[in-house]
């Protein structure tokens, strides 16, 4: 108070006391968007992160074969004959198809 | 008049079965002929996917195109190609009979010529033989099915 009393101006009553309140109020919300950023940072990176595990797993999933015939560029070759061949000639290369043998496809 | 009528319907059938039997033996010669471009690629690819030797291919070939012939001999049954959509209670019973009937008598005629392929290449190439056959059959099967044949 005797400090006070020093200075060349007068601050109204309570002053201090209020801007000591605003400042602590601005840095708790300083403090509550940093908090809040990095959440939000940590969420992006973690949905980025489920993505990439998702891509890599749906990418082995496809390219894992029994028999690896997806990389015989042969089996491209006849899928694409097949594509444009008479019917008649499709069903008999589906005759080795079990039927309601449990994982095929009905037609 | 009915004489004069019954000539021209007689002219008229001749005409039409006339006409009509070369684009059935075309349709057919082009069946057959893109039949044997899909057998040449498969038994490319068979030969690649098995490891077969030169000697192995040569002996090979003509067994697994007899064998082919006669797997597409005993699973002819028509009834089993009817759509899913197509069932009804009237043909459900003979859909699903020539069905099994075609998955028994594959299944037969595969057996029949395990010790035929035996006698030429080793029985894992011959299980791989099989497992190959029966991926080729399943996407032909898709084909089938979503593309209105």
């Amino acid at each position: 108070m005797s400090e006070m009393k020093k200075m060349p101006y007068r601050l109204p009553e309570g002053a201090m006391e209020e801007m000591k309140i605003r400042s602590r109020a601005a840095v708790r919300r300083a403090d509550a968007e940093r908090t809040a950023h990095r959440q939000e940072h940590r969420w992006m990176v973690s949905l980025a992160a489920a993505a990439v595990c998702l891509l890599v797993a749906i990418v082995g999933f496809m390219r894992f074969d029994g028999d690896a015939l997806s990389d015989s560029p042969y089996y491209d070759e006849l899928m694409s004959m097949m594509d444009d061949a008479p019917a008649e000639v499709i069903y008999e290369m589906t005759a080795d198809v079990v039927w309601y043998g449990g994982d095929t496809n009905q037609l | 008049m009915k004489k004069m009528f019954l000539m021209i319907m007689a002219i008229a059938v001749s005409a039409f079965t006339l006409t009509a039997q070369p684009k059935q033996d075309a349709d057919k010669a082009a069946h057959k002929e893109k039949a044997e471009q899909l057998m040449v690629v498969r038994l490319q690819m068979l030969g690649e996917e098995l490891g077969l030797t030169a000697e192995q291919a040569a002996a090979f070939d003509p067994v697994y195109r007899e064998y082919r012939r006669a797997i597409g001999r005993v699973a002819d049954n028509k009834a089993a190609r009817i759509k899913k959509e197509n069932l009804t209670n009237e043909n459900a019973l003979k859909v699903v009979a020539a069905r099994l009937s075609n998955t028994i008598n594959t299944a037969s005629v595969k057996q029949k010529y395990l010790l035929t392929f035996a006698e030429i290449i080793e029985p894992l190439q011959i299980e791989k033989l099989y497992r190959v056959d029966d991926r080729i059959a399943r996407e032909a099967r898709k084909i089938a099915q979503y593309s209105n044949k």
